[in-house]
């Protein structure tokens, strides 16, 4: 019984302290404007985030073909391969803008039509040719959708076949099979 | 460190057209499966992926290839305000990807589930091992005994064998109801006749007994389908010749229904001995196996009749081949269900296939089918021919 009342003490002072809030919020505004203002590298971070939840999505999307289905058809197999390329690609890409427009570690500038000139901030040759190799992301985004297109077209011609074996919704069972 | 910008614009530019096009080609491929299967989920989840990753892979291509030209062109400005604007888009894209892949991950789950429900593609079964060891009392060595029992497979008897009590239980309440009914019928069928000889025929009561009368029979044809079907008495038996009682069939068949461009192959094994069988009952059983691949085959294609005797097993096999469009795969366990067809209402009673095998099952023969989609059906009746010398013995 004392539990009980302690409880509803609990309760009855939370419901007290938003209605006062309330009441206050009523009785003396403060001027609010409709949106709030962010700064310019809000776009920057929207996209790094929806990198990340590609990669996770993908990622999910591996782990549970594979938990699900120990063997998998090789259509599936190769859909399954286009995901992981994906998020290597994902991975690729936000690094590039993390070192280029998120943090403005790298900074490139165009020397001419050909050319491009590129500086860091801790003068490393090394993390300049990593990032002149990770802009070429194409080359694993290419690859990703290379395994896709296989992977579906595989998936078709199993599902062609399991259809013929199985039968399909699609046809008139009437005229096409008497028993 | 001043480099040349040639590799990553190749890479850019190729490769968004690559990518372009490739997205574009397996959202046809994904709306083909999508289409090849309707209303389910997966195919459905599997399209929204390809559209998302098309959409995404579209743009992004043509904000790189638009900037690499205005680039190029020297309108750096118009360059870098597609760059903020195709990022925006690319992110909202990227966003839509992720979506229907988490969307998609959830449907693979519940149709993964879905199939193990119905028991098919499973890579597993469950299996429970039992062991035991006693003495051999004769040489007094150890024996152990394993039994490994399939739990799949003892579940999917026990389901069959509650079918079949179902099954049975069904025959003999509508085997009381047929017999209940048959005479009524039997009644308004000879009424209706009666009404009919003396009706002209071109009055419009003329075609409303007719109707009548055609709608009865076909009452009728049902209720003594399935009398036969549920009768278990014994048939009476003669010994008659196999090959003439499929032939009287034939040439019924062919004298009856038009079957001009269908031909009619018999290859017959001699060598069988007259069988003891209920010549009217078998008869019927090759009428509905005929008639059915005639059906299958429909205007052109072929009918073989084969027969053939095994002398190890003393049985003789008469198989019934079509070239029709056959049964697919999740039919081929029901065929033989009474009431269970495919032809259009008022076409078939689905009681055909039943009766045949309980025939066939009364003469302790045996009746399969194998049959492939597109690729025709194989009816195979197996009968033992050492019939006579049991009957002969009793």
């Amino acid at each position: 019984m004392a539990q009980f009342r302690l409880i509803m003490q609990n309760r009855i002072n939370i419901a007290v302290f938003f209605l006062t809030a309330l009441a206050w919020t009523v009785i003396s505004p403060d001027p609010a404007f409709a949106t709030c203002d962010f700064g310019r590298p809000e776009g920057v971070h929207t996209h790094q985030l929806a990198h990340l939840l590609f990669v996770i999505s993908m990622g999910i999307l591996i782990y549970r073909m594979g938990a699900k289905t120990p063997h998998l058809s090789p259509g599936w197999r190769f859909f399954q391969y286009s995901a992981l390329f994906f998020i290597l690609w994902s991975l690729d890409a936000a690094v590039v803008h993390f070192l280029n427009v998120q943090c403005n570690i790298i900074q490139v500038k165009a020397v001419g039509p050909w050319h491009i000139k590129i500086n860091d901030c801790f003068n490393n040759n090394l993390l300049k040719v990593f990032y002149y190799l990770a802009r070429m992301d194409y080359l694993l985004f290419v690859p990703g959708f290379i395994f896709l297109f296989y992977g579906l077209k595989r998936i078709l011609k199993e599902n062609r076949i399991d259809l013929s074996e199985t039968g399909t919704a699609g046809h008139d069972l009437s005229k096409e099979e008497r028993v | 460190m001043i480099i040349s910008s040639l590799p990553i614009s190749i890479v850019d530019l190729t490769g968004s057209i690559i990518v372009a096009v490739l997205s574009l080609f397996c959202l046809n491929i994904s709306r083909k499966l999508k289409k090849q299967n309707p209303g389910k989920m997966i195919w459905e989840s599997l399209f929204w992926i390809c559209l998302t990753l098309a959409l995404y892979a579209v743009f992004r291509s043509a904000g790189h290839i638009f900037k690499h030209i205005f680039f190029l062109s020297g309108n750096e400005l118009i360059s870098d305000s597609i760059n903020a604007f195709t990022g925006a888009v690319n992110s909202f894209m990227l966003i839509f990807i992720a979506v229907a892949a988490f969307f998609f991950t959830r449907v693979y789950k519940f149709s993964h589930h879905m199939v193990e429900d119905k028991g098919g593609n499973k890579a597993y079964s469950t299996l429970t091992v039992n062991a035991g060891s006693h003495q051999n009392p004769s040489d007094d060595r150890g024996v152990i005994n394993f039994s490994v029992t399939d739990k799949e497979q003892k579940k999917l008897m026990e389901n069959q064998m509650a079918q079949a009590d179902k099954l049975a239980s069904i025959g003999q309440l509508s085997a009381g109801i047929a017999h209940e009914m048959n005479n009524p019928l039997g009644i308004i069928l000879g009424y209706t006749q009666l009404l009919l000889r003396d009706e002209n025929p071109r009055t419009e009561q003329y075609k409303d007994l007719k109707t009548i009368e055609k709608h009865v029979k076909s009452c009728k044809s049902i209720v003594e389908d399935l009398l036969s079907f549920a009768r278990s008495s014994k048939p009476e038996r003669e010994v008659i010749n196999i090959h003439e009682a499929i032939d009287d069939v034939l040439n019924f068949i062919v004298q009856h229904s038009d079957l001009a461009k269908v031909e009619i192959i018999k290859d017959y094994d001699i060598i069988i001995p007259p069988i003891l069988i209920n010549e009217r009952k078998i008869k019927q059983v090759f009428m509905n196996l005929i008639m059915n691949a005639k059906h299958a085959v429909g205007k052109t294609g072929s009918i073989r009749v084969i027969t053939k005797l095994n002398r190890s097993k003393n049985r003789a096999f008469i198989k019934v081949i079509d070239t029709g469009y056959g049964i697919e795969k999740k039919n081929l366990s029901r065929i033989f269900d009474p009431f269970f067809t495919t032809k259009p209402t008022g076409e078939g009673t689905g009681l055909g296939l039943s009766v045949s095998y309980g025939i066939i099952k009364n003469h302790d023969g045996e009746i399969l089918v194998e049959s492939r989609r597109g690729k025709g059906s194989t009816f195979t009746v197996v009968l033992p021919v050492n019939a006579r010398r049991k009957v002969a013995n009793q």
